[in-house]
């Protein structure tokens, strides 16, 4: 009994995150102006989006650039989670250590530092190849759809990693030595074997990826924005920060986001349904120790110098160039008779500037809060999921995983629409506001990983227990929180590290009250001040490092005991 | 047919080197069924995957059919998809995302079999182990006792040079271990394939095996036939680990033709067969099954004087527990002939089931 009633409560709060501003967003479209209050019904928000010229160039932009960058950072992903669990690559624990580091990066940062290695004018490595080659012409334009995909690869790739990594640790590796000994080359091994017992967790990682590409704004709001290639949530933008009348054309943008949301919640159910398939095949091998790794003979050291090949372009090469230009005393092409005049000013203005210590302020506060709530709460729901009994079950398991489907920018519009409806909540402009989207959002990533969790431990644990005396809250403070920790903590780090470095919500829902690191950073870098916003930027991505660092030598050291 | 020589495997673990296979040496001929038998942990697995080319040996060589396929010193080493083998996994290794026909038939079609053909074969294969009904069945949805048919088919589907099993029965019920061990042991004799066994429980070696290893942290104790082994143990460990044991400290006063004499204190006792001991130290192995039990009284060389202390029903047996001088013995007889509680009894300990061996 006690059970259930802990359920409705839980249930009506997701309802409330998730499905309330969805309501309001589609209602909002059918107003003249996109707000509750205004007068009378319209279609015209609809006709203007979709009979209008921007969506069908946009459309096509936004799929080239979704489908491309989740292709290609499938194929890395996935070759490098092989190469770090299945072969003989040199240097493998550290690869595992390194790849936590591109997860830290912010993707403004690293769009920001690739415009500042790449662009046609001022490009450190263009400049770099045009003087080392003799060539007359930049060779790379990091302003074009090209440039999109090859940064936002670099982001999703660990991502593609993090998600692969287990499936192929999981994996029998005697159902690829049964192949081999069949008289199988490693080829077929790897493509009638290994790859297709991988399929649903590979296909996963791939909805996942292409529901991160078809809503981010960060790369291509850095790197397209400025020469016009815009994809959903760069109209987005410019619809609500700089349309022609000044005032946001919240209509259109609800309307907008009614496909999306459609299509992304679609997706969703699409990698729900195959995630379920993937712990179907999963093949948990009975030995403690790790089995033989696939000797990679002559290609092992090619292999090697691929995998650096990436932490160079994804973390080292970036983290570099941002430094540099934070030294600069204003912004300009990096060379040599530059490196002299290099100052402390833009890092010494960060501690003196009143602006910039709140935006520090407000974000630490606004991630410690956000991750502490999804926390708590993704552990809450998981444990009424996994465990009770009771008919709603289901519905809580849905409502905490569609927000997998609804793009920050769109649950910002939300929130906007809810929060100048219901007044009475007085969060509009603040922080709080911030936090409620976050916990929206990263909510159904919290979920996913303590489910799997708690699936994994065995009922007799608590039901030992239970019969031992222990009662509901007892059961779950002593037993199931103890056991479930790492996976609590490793959501909490998680969270923490996305909401400190999120940038389209925050966007969306900016007031003059809210400010947080990554909108001023935003503002710096669009309003030209490249040096301040990597000064800002460098630091930011030290304290993220420092974080996971730390949480990953926790983690070592518990692995070890 | 298969030669294995000096084989020794040392793994790099956190708690230091840790030598699983120490200079493990045997030769098969062709058509034999040759297990390795012992503890887990003795490094069984180890060796046959060196033989399979899933582990790399630090030193020695390995031969099959004449061929070298390992040479540490030549530094020979043949990929296991070259070596003409079929392997039974302890886990069944069945690919889950195929059918059972594709799962058998894929041998076939890695080695340039049409689908057609490899799928006939396939068929051959599966009627041999008695699941020829399941073919389009998908191997997910398939008993262990099944998926452990479809892991034999998959490796008799060719003709190969070799057959390795490492502990297929294991993760069976005790009723279809027994009856597995049957079906395997008629079907390798029908193909007359040779085959290297891996299996830590003594009972199926004895069933299925021509000759057995008896391995000990890594190390072979020794090679018999299980009569060999049951009968003529060389060796404390295999008598101790093959069947059940009474082992009584004695002393070897002399050895003589295949046989010994052993003082114990139970008196000086015969023996038809003298394991590895010389002179000195040793003990004197007799089964439970080959004590004799006399009416008190009765006289003879290998006797001794004993109080039956308990007895355990079995059904077809009966376990005694005996104190004599001072020593407690089981003694194993028909239940229709079993004795009471604090009976007193004459134990006789047959010469020609006797055996002397070193001390433990
Ligand atoms: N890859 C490995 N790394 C470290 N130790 C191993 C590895 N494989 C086997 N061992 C160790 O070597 C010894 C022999 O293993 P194994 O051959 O599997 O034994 P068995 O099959 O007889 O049970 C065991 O102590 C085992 O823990
Ligand atoms: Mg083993």
């Amino acid at each position: 009994m006690m059970r259930r009633l802990a359920l409705l409560p839980l249930g009506l709060l997701l309802a409330y995150l998730a499905v309330v501003p969805l309501i309001l967003l589609g209602l909002a479209s059918l107003k003249p102006e996109g707000f509750l209050d205004d007068e009378g019904w319209t279609f015209d928000n609809w006709r203007a989006v979709y009979l209008g010229p921007q969506l069908w160039p946009m459309l096509g932009n936004t799929l080239v650039f979704a489908l491309g960058s989740t292709a290609a950072a499938l194929l890395l992903g996935t070759l490098l989670a092989w190469l770090v669990e299945r072969t003989d690559l040199p240097g493998r624990g550290l690869v595992r250590v390194m790849i936590i580091l591109p997860l830290a990066t912010p993707p403004l940062l690293l769009a920001i530092a690739w415009v500042l290695l790449l662009s046609p004018r001022t490009g450190f490595f263009n400049f770099a190849l045009m003087g080392a080659l003799g060539l007359d012409r930049a060779p790379f334009d990091i302003f074009s759809m090209g440039g999109m995909v090859f940064v936002e690869t670099m982001v999703l790739l660990p991502s593609v990693y993090l998600m692969l990594a287990p499936a192929f640790r999981n994996m029998d590796p005697n159902l690829e030595h049964a192949a081999f000994v069949s008289g199988a080359s490693v080829w077929t091994v790897v493509t009638r074997i290994v790859l297709p017992l991988l399929r649903p967790a590979i296909l996963a990682a791939a909805v996942f990826m292409l529901i991160v590409c078809l809503v981010v704004f960060d790369v291509p709001g850095t790197i397209g924005m400025p020469v016009r290639i815009f994809v959903v949530s760069s109209l987005v933008y410019i619809w609500a920060a700089e349309s022609p009348t000044g005032l946001p054309l919240y209509g259109r943008i609800a309307a907008l986001a009614v496909l999306f949301v459609v299509v992304l919640l679609a997706l969703a159910l699409v990698y729900q349904l195959l995630s379920l398939q993937g712990q179907r095949f999963a093949t948990i091998s009975g030995k403690g120790y790790r089995p033989r790794p696939m000797p990679l003979g002559r290609w092992r050291w090619a292999a090697f110098a691929g995998v650096w090949t990436y932490f160079f372009l994804a973390t080292i090469a970036p983290l570099a160039v941002l430094l540099v230009t934070s030294l600069l005393p204003f912004q300009t092409r990096i060379t040599w008779e530059v490196l002299d005049r290099l100052t402390l000013d833009h890092h010494l203005a960060f501690l003196g500037n009143p602006r910039l210590l709140t935006a520090v302020r407000n974000t630490a506060i606004i991630a410690l809060v956000s991750a502490s709530l999804v926390a708590l709460l993704s552990l809450l729901v998981s444990w009424a999921v996994v465990r009770s009994r009771a008919p709603g079950r289901r519905i809580i398991d849905l409502l905490a995983f569609l927000p997998l489907g609804i793009p920050g920018v769109m649950i910002g519009v939300g929130l906007i629409t809810v929060y100048l409806t219901f007044t009475w909540i007085p969060i509009y402009g603040t922080i709080w506001i911030l936090v409620v989207a976050y916990v929206t959002t990263f909510l159904a990533y919290g979920t996913r990983t303590t489910n799997g969790v708690l699936v994994q431990l065995h009922r007799d644990i608590e039901e030992a227990a239970s019969v031992a005396g222990a009662g509901y809250w007892t059961v779950l403070r002593r037993i199931v929180l103890p056991l479930a920790l790492p996976a609590v903590i490793a959501v909490w780090v998680w969270v923490f590290a996305h909401a400190a470095r999120e940038l389209s919500t925050a966007l969306m829902l900016h007031g003059r009250h809210n400010t947080v690191i990554s909108t001023l950073m935003w503002n710096f870098w669009s309003g030209g001040d490249g040096p301040r916003a990597a000064a800002v930027g460098v630091w930011l991505m030290l304290a993220l490092f420092l974080l996971v660092g730390l949480w990953q030598l926790l983690v070592r050291r518990q692995e070890r005991a | 047919m298969l030669e294995a020589a000096s084989l020794t495997k040392t793994y790099v673990t956190a708690q230091g080197p840790w030598r699983a296979v120490d200079d493990v040496s045997f030769r098969i001929e062709a058509g034999e069924f040759f297990t390795l038998l012992g503890p887990s942990g003795c490094g069984k697995t180890t060796t046959l995957r060196s033989i399979a080319g899933l582990e790399t040996p630090d030193e020695g060589r390995i031969a099959i059919g004449g061929q070298a396929v390992f040479d540490a010193r030549a530094g020979v080493n043949l990929p296991a998809n070259r070596r003409d083998l079929g392997m039974v996994f302890q886990s069944y290794a069945v690919w889950p995302h195929m059918s059972v026909l594709r799962n058998v038939a894929f041998p076939l079609e890695v080695h340039g079999a049409s689908r057609r053909e490899a799928a006939e074969g396939a068929r051959r294969a599966l009627d041999l182990v008695g699941l020829g009904h399941l073919a389009e069945r998908s191997a997910t949805l398939l008993s262990g006792g099944q998926q452990q048919r479809v892991a034999l088919a998959r490796a008799i589907v060719r003709p190969v040079r070799l057959l390795l099993f490492d502990e297929p029965l294991s993760n069976l019920d005790a009723e279809l271990r027994i009856q597995m061990r049957v079906e395997l042991r008629d079907l390798q004799r029908r193909l007359s394939a040779t085959s290297v066994y891996v299996t830590h429980d003594q009972e199926e070696a004895m069933a299925l095996s021509d000759r057995i290893a008896v391995m000990r942290a890594g190390r072979i104790v020794e090679v018999g036939t299980p009569d060999q082994l049951y009968l003529r143990p060389r060796h404390p460990f295999t008598a101790r680990f093959i069947g059940q044991a009474e082992l009584v400290p004695a002393d070897l006063l002399r050895r003589d033709g295949g046989g010994a004499l052993l003082r114990t204190r139970l008196g000086d006792i015969a023996c038809e067969w003298a394991g590895d001991v010389a002179p000195g130290p040793a003990s004197l192995l007799v089964r439970p099954e080959h004590i004799e039990l006399h009416p008190p009284g009765t006289d003879g060389p290998n006797t001794a004087h004993g109080r039956v202390l308990s007895v355990a029903f079995l059904g077809k047996l009966a376990d005694h527990e005996v104190d004599v001088a001072g020593l407690r013995m089981r003694v194993q007889t028909m239940s229709t002939a079993r004795r009471a509680p604090g009976t007193e009894v004459t134990l006789r300990f047959p010469p020609e089931r006797c055996v002397a061996l070193a001390p433990e």
